[in-house]
């Protein structure tokens, strides 16, 4: 198989999870798109690279995780105008799924960086393991954390009385 | 009330395009080229644009008719040159420096290769923009000795006037303000980065 081929199949088979991903982090789905452009054009830059140490998709997930951290950095700004603006366009009374689905993005992306990037992984129902290998944070911190930022999600979504 | 659980099952419902069209659209005006991308062809339009500038320096020097009496006067086409490509070899510098970022590193590793880099561009600027103007104000200097010798003084008056002003202009005004915003930006995001090191870190256990 050559690199156009491999890259084909790594694209369709993780192009979805990662946009959501990105999606959950930015609560902006053009932004989301962005990142998600940048993640594989950096995983082609970087195919030669991968020796087969991790999984393919542990390797994917970490540069879509380095691509999201590094890039918020310039768009931090931009990302709570849009993510403000978009809980204030919300109605007051929530009650298609779409709209639920609406108030869970924004706020996801209310909670810090690494946490929005920890809980949309837990949320793609990705083992521990593998959240632990992507972020480079031990096992034990990595429960800790996603306790935590349960805990904290769960509230920020019940305090607009949605449910 | 909501749990976990039923935020979890709320997320994995739907489809990437269902959400595409729920959210608001983003202001797309501010969005570009990766991070990365766009500092690396930064470096490389720089490096690109002073290449051309010597290219087109030495050509007038060789091919430009302009019987120069004095070697020195040449000699200062040949810095001026030297200058831009001294100045290309810092630029392609930085943008292998770049380059060298390796996105495929763990999150915190990735995130220090950034913060040496800000702090290496922090530095950078802070001498490679003067001393380039030092040296460039010589060749200068050197190149209108014979430039503007015989010439009505008014003449050499009102150029001299025009090139200064420009130059004071772009280095107390356009320099000043560019560095200024360029190691406000740095500073920012070095800032962003350790709390962003901070947060991968270790977590005390929450006792319920």
């Amino acid at each position: 198989m050559n690199q156009q081929d491999q890259f084909t199949n790594l694209y369709n088979e993780f192009g979805e999870g990662i946009k959501k991903l990105c999606l959950g982090y930015t609560g902006d789905a053009v932004l989301a798109q962005d990142l998600l452009q940048e993640t594989f054009i950096a995983v082609w830059n970087n195919m030669q690279k991968f020796r087969g140490d991790a999984k393919w998709s542990t390797w994917i997930y970490r540069i879509a995780a380095n691509t999201c951290l590094a890039h918020l950095r310039k768009k931090k700004d931009t990302v709570m105008d849009v993510e403000n603006t978009a809980l204030a366009m919300l109605p007051d009374e929530i009650n298609t799924k779409e709209q639920e689905i609406q108030l869970l993005y924004k706020c996801i992306s209310r909670l810090a960086e690494t946490d929005r990037l920890i809980i949309t992984l837990v949320m793609e129902d990705k083992p521990y393991e593998e959240i632990a290998a992507i972020t480079g944070i031990t096992e034990n911190n990595l429960r800790v954390k996603i306790y935590r930022i349960k805990k904290q999600l769960t509230e920020i979504y019940n305090s607009y009385g949605r449910l | 009330m909501a749990d976990f659980d039923a935020l979890k099952n709320m997320w994995q419902q739907p489809t990437t395009e269902n959400v595409d069209r729920i959210l608001p659209p983003a202001n797309t005006s501010h969005h570009s080229a990766g991070l990365k991308m766009k500092l690396q062809r930064e470096q490389l339009l720089g490096a690109i644009m002073l290449v051309i500038t010597a290219i087109l320096i030495s050509f007038m020097a060789l091919y430009g008719n302009f019987n120069f009496v004095h070697w020195y006067t040449y000699g200062a086409m040949v810095l001026v040159c030297i200058i831009c490509l001294v100045q290309t070899a810092i630029l392609l510098a930085t943008y292998k420096r770049i380059k060298r970022i390796d996105e495929t590193a763990l999150p915190a590793l990735h995130l220090q290769q950034w913060e040496t880099y800000y702090a290496f561009r922090k530095k950078q600027i802070r001498w490679n923009m003067p001393v380039y103007y030092i040296l460039l104000n010589i060749a200068m200097g050197i190149y209108f000795i014979e430039v503007f010798e015989g010439r009505p003084i008014i003449n050499v008056t009102i150029l001299l006037t025009i090139y200064f002003g420009w130059m004071l202009f772009s280095w107390f005004y356009l320099g000043k303000r560019k560095l200024k915003q360029e190691n406000a930006r740095l500073q920012k995001i070095m800032d962003e980065l350790k709390a962003i090191e901070g947060q991968l870190g270790l977590e005390e256990p929450i006792l319920s």
